[in-house]
């Protein structure tokens, strides 16, 4: 099917360009990217400024008002067990995740990328011997990796940093091989040959831009995944440590009493997570739509 | 005349975010029984989207606006898609450009054919395979057993054009549509499915639209010819006629760029003939290939295959003059493209050697590969695809100056490719763009910016014409041509269209299997003894003017 411009049989003029959109400019006009990146900047700015906008000290137990329900006076979002105030634990409690996550994935990132390169573009034993090594991170129980860290460092922000590394790098890496392999056999590659391109040059300055967009794209979904993920493990006992405020551990800890009338103390966190998540990954959609226009 | 479809004032519209385009504006089109109506016109004219029109199957966002299709009495436009139905398939069959795609991948072809006879034909599933077998051997196929039990990938691709035939003709429509059904194709493949859909619509009545952008194809099928330009039909008449004696300016002007055999480039660029007739400054060789051959190893470890080799290039030795245009035909897998690659070292020979301007590239050190490099370019097929979709097309061009020493700083080489696209009839300002940006003839363009900035002594051109429209085939032959004049090139012209192999080269190569098996001067193209390899390509050649004419010029 022809496409349904229409160019004359002249169209081939020698006048100079009119000048494009940037990409900054697509980007705005996409409601779902713009929508995501806002919620994301907005949790990020009220993590940062946490300490001055809590009402009270996250850590702060009070006696006299325990299990306060939501909208009580001096408590907006009601108290935990302890008497914590829910909102100031709120506000504290994604810091760790989002910068662990983040952190995280973007060494994910340049590290599966690094490897799914080489294995594209390495002989057919290194490729073959990094490939099963990756299929043999993918068989590993990702748990299993969380308790051993925890068992050899404290658990805590590391512990976490480290299985979300260790959990997304075969992904990455399995992609970045697939459409490296792709790419690998485009005409460009031996144009580029032809021209005088070394092979490093040419994984790195012509087929690196062209996954460069797919490796944002994914990597922006991932942090969302990893959310979630670095909240179970910090519900489970292996990230975050008590006192300290974190959304997964207050899940855990408001689950004990999600039905005997408290809902808030869990539902709120478990809120912030999902909120979170899906932000990430309406910002993966959208650059997708603005990097492969 | 009694008319099977009468196409009266259509106009298709798509409305894309921003913009309405009309890609069809008040078509008019009249086809009768046993007629082959050819249209004819450039990418982008809207003579794909008529044809969708007509069969009920625009996409999306196109809408027709204005007019109807009257199929056999009833109008198809507005027409329910159940009803619609109907009519596809089993009163109008459709021929795709592209039977890889337009054939089920994992369904036998039996069972394809069985089911679209069940379907129109209402047979049992056992006279259903009667029925596929005996069209099978209908469209000549030899041994319709086995092609019936083979899966789409297991054929040729003129066995597969053959079976996509079968199945648009077997429950016996009154027109098929033919869309591009040989562009695909070999030339030597391309004769004979054309004559195949000649055949069948003689024999059954069946009408047929084809179209395609070839004028060879127009001169050697269509009684009639539509000519379509920009939505609209500008032209329309016997086939002879319009081809001898075209009445439109623009029909004038497409048929003078096809370049036509035995007749040179009939194109503005005749002044292009004078420095080919000049040939070859000297009878120094700037390349030269001494037995080389070229083996690709299959299978092996891993693949679940026995590890076997093809062989590709076959013993094969060869000079290029300096100054001369060396044209390399044969069919497509005649292993043309690997001789080029080796001949630049793009690819190491398995035994043989390669001389460029006496020296063995095997053997340079890393400046002298560097040197070959810069000295050795290419120009590839597809620009689309040899240019990087994500580098600018100025980076593209300034890059590899950096890199071969061509320029000394980022500077020096952002001036050199701001004259290399203006030497190429490109604006400095292109630089910024990427190669979507581009048309199809400028991207070719920038492809041969990227190229000449390096100053090369020798070029090789893998079909870089075949990709494109005759109209800005023929300003990019002519640009070619300036630039080897300007610059003092050598050429290694790629090629399966030996009308402009001919009108371009000095000296012709003719491959086949892997080997090359003769080379001759140009104008002994039509001479007596020329191998059976080369006959067979110049018997493909379907002439615009009347085939005698060309034959009176051997």
């Amino acid at each position: 099917m022809s496409a349904p411009t229409v160019p004359a049989a002249g169209a081939e003029t020698t006048a100079p360009p009119r000048p494009r959109r940037s990409a900054l400019a697509r980007f705005a006009r996409n409601r779902e990217a713009v929508l995501g990146f806002a919620v994301i900047a907005a949790v990020v700015a009220v993590s940062v400024l946490a300490p001055w906008l809590a009402p009270h000290d996250p850590n702060a137990a009070d006696a006299e008002s325990v299990l306060a329900p939501t909208g009580s006076a001096g408590h907006l979002l009601g108290t935990d067990e302890q008497g914590r105030d829910v909102l100031s634990r709120l506000l504290y409690g994604g810091r760790t995740a989002l910068v662990v996550s983040v952190v995280s994935v973007t060494a994910a990132l340049v590290a599966g990328t690094a490897v799914g390169l080489f294995a594209a573009f390495a002989g057919r034993r290194a490729s073959g011997a990094l490939m099963r090594l990756v299929d043999l991170m993918f068989a590993f129980p990702v748990i299993l990796v969380a308790l051993s860290l925890a068992a050899v460092v404290r658990p805590g922000a590391w512990v976490l940093a480290g299985t979300v590394v260790f959990g997304a790098v075969p992904y990455v890496a399995r992609i970045v091989f697939a459409e490296a392999r792709v790419e690998r056999e485009k005409d460009y590659v031996e144009a580029a040959r032809s021209l005088g391109a070394s092979e490093a040059a040419i994984v790195c300055t012509e087929v690196l831009p062209n996954l460069a967009s797919s490796v944002v794209i994914y990597g922006t979904s991932l942090v969302g995944v990893n959310i979630v993920f670095t909240a179970s493990l910090s519900a489970l006992g292996l990230g975050v440590q008590p006192p300290d405020a974190d959304w997964g551990r207050m899940i855990s800890e408001g689950a004990k009493v999600l039905v005997t009338g408290s809902p808030g103390v869990a539902t709120f966190p478990a809120l912030a997570v999902l909120l979170v998540a899906l932000a990430f990954n309406w910002l993966g959609d959208g650059l997708r739509d603005v990097l492969n226009p | 005349m009694n008319a099977v479809l009468t196409v009266q004032g259509l106009s298709v519209e798509f409305a894309l975010p921003g913009a309405r385009i009309e890609a069809v504006r008040g078509v008019d089109l009249e086809i009768g029984e046993g007629e082959v109506l050819a249209l004819v016109g450039e990418s982008g004219s809207g003579k794909s989207v008529t044809a969708a029109a007509i069969l009920g199957l625009l996409p999306r966002d196109a809408r027709v606006t204005a007019g109807g299709v009257r199929f056999r009495g009833t109008e198809l436009v507005g027409l329910p898609e159940r009803r619609l139905n109907a009519h596809r398939g089993s009163g109008i069959g459709m021929i795709f450009q592209n039977p890889v795609t337009s054939l089920d991948p994992s369904f036998a072809v039996g069972s394809q054919l069985g089911d679209t006879a069940r379907l129109h034909l209402g047979v049992s599933r056992s006279e259903a395979a009667r029925v596929a077998g005996t069209w099978l051997e209908r469209v000549g196929i030899p041994d319709p057993d086995r092609v019936l039990r083979s899966y789409p990938h297991e054929l040729s691709g003129g066995m597969r054009q053959r079976v996509m035939i079968a199945l648009a003709a077997l429950s016996g429509p009154d027109l098929l549509i033919a869309d591009e059904p040989t562009t695909a194709l070999d030339a030597t493949v391309q004769k004979q499915i054309l004559d195949l859909l000649l055949g069948l619509s003689a024999e059954t009545g069946t009408a047929v639209l084809l179209i395609t952008h070839d004028f060879g194809v127009v001169a050697h099928t269509g009684s009639r010819v539509a000519v379509m330009r920009e939505g609209e039909i500008v032209e329309v008449g016997e086939t002879r006629r319009v081809l001898d004696a075209p009445s439109h300016p623009y029909t004038r002007s497409l048929i003078a760029s096809v370049p036509e055999i035995g007749r040179g480039r009939p194109s503005a660029a005749r002044h292009a003939r004078p420095a080919r007739s000049a040939g070859p400054s000297s009878d120094e060789a700037i390349l030269e290939l001494r037995g080389v051959s070229k083996e690709f190893a299959l299978g092996g470890f891993g693949t679940g295959r026995h590890r076997t080799t093809v062989r590709a290039v076959g013993d094969v030795s060869l000079s290029v003059r300096r100054g001369e245009t060396f044209g390399l035909i044969g069919e497509s897998g005649s292993g043309k493209s690997t001789l080029a690659r080796l001949s630049g070292a793009l690819l190491p020979p398995t035994a043989g050697s390669v001389l460029f301007d006496g020296a063995d590239a095997a053997a340079a050190d890393a400046r002298g590969r560097r040197d070959l490099r810069r000295r050795f370019q290419y120009v590839f097929q597809d620009a689309a695809t040899a240019l990087n979709p994500r580098l600018t097309a100025g980076d593209q061009i300034a890059r590899p100056l950096v890199r071969l020493g061509k320029a000394a700083n980022r500077r020096e080489a952002a001036a050199l490719t701001a004259r290399a696209l203006e030497l190429v009839g490109l604006h400095a300002a292109h630089a910024d763009r990427y190669p979507r940006e581009f048309s199809g003839g400028q991207r070719q363009r920038v492809s041969i910016a990227r190229a000449i900035a390096l100053e090369p002594d020798l070029l090789v051109l893998d079909e870089p014409t075949s990709a494109l429209d005759v109209s800005t085939q023929a300003s990019i032959l002519d640009l070619l041509f300036d630039l080897k004049d300007e610059l003092g090139l050598t050429y290694v012209f790629i090629g399966h269209d030996l009308a402009v192999i001919e009108s371009v080269c000095d000296r012709i190569g003719v491959m086949r299997h892997g080997s090359l098996v003769e080379t001759f001067p140009v104008d002994d193209l039509f001479a007596g003894d020329r191998h059976p390899a080369t006959r067979a390509l110049l018997d493909a050649v379907l002439p615009i003017g009347a085939a005698h004419e060309a034959k009176e010029i051997s």
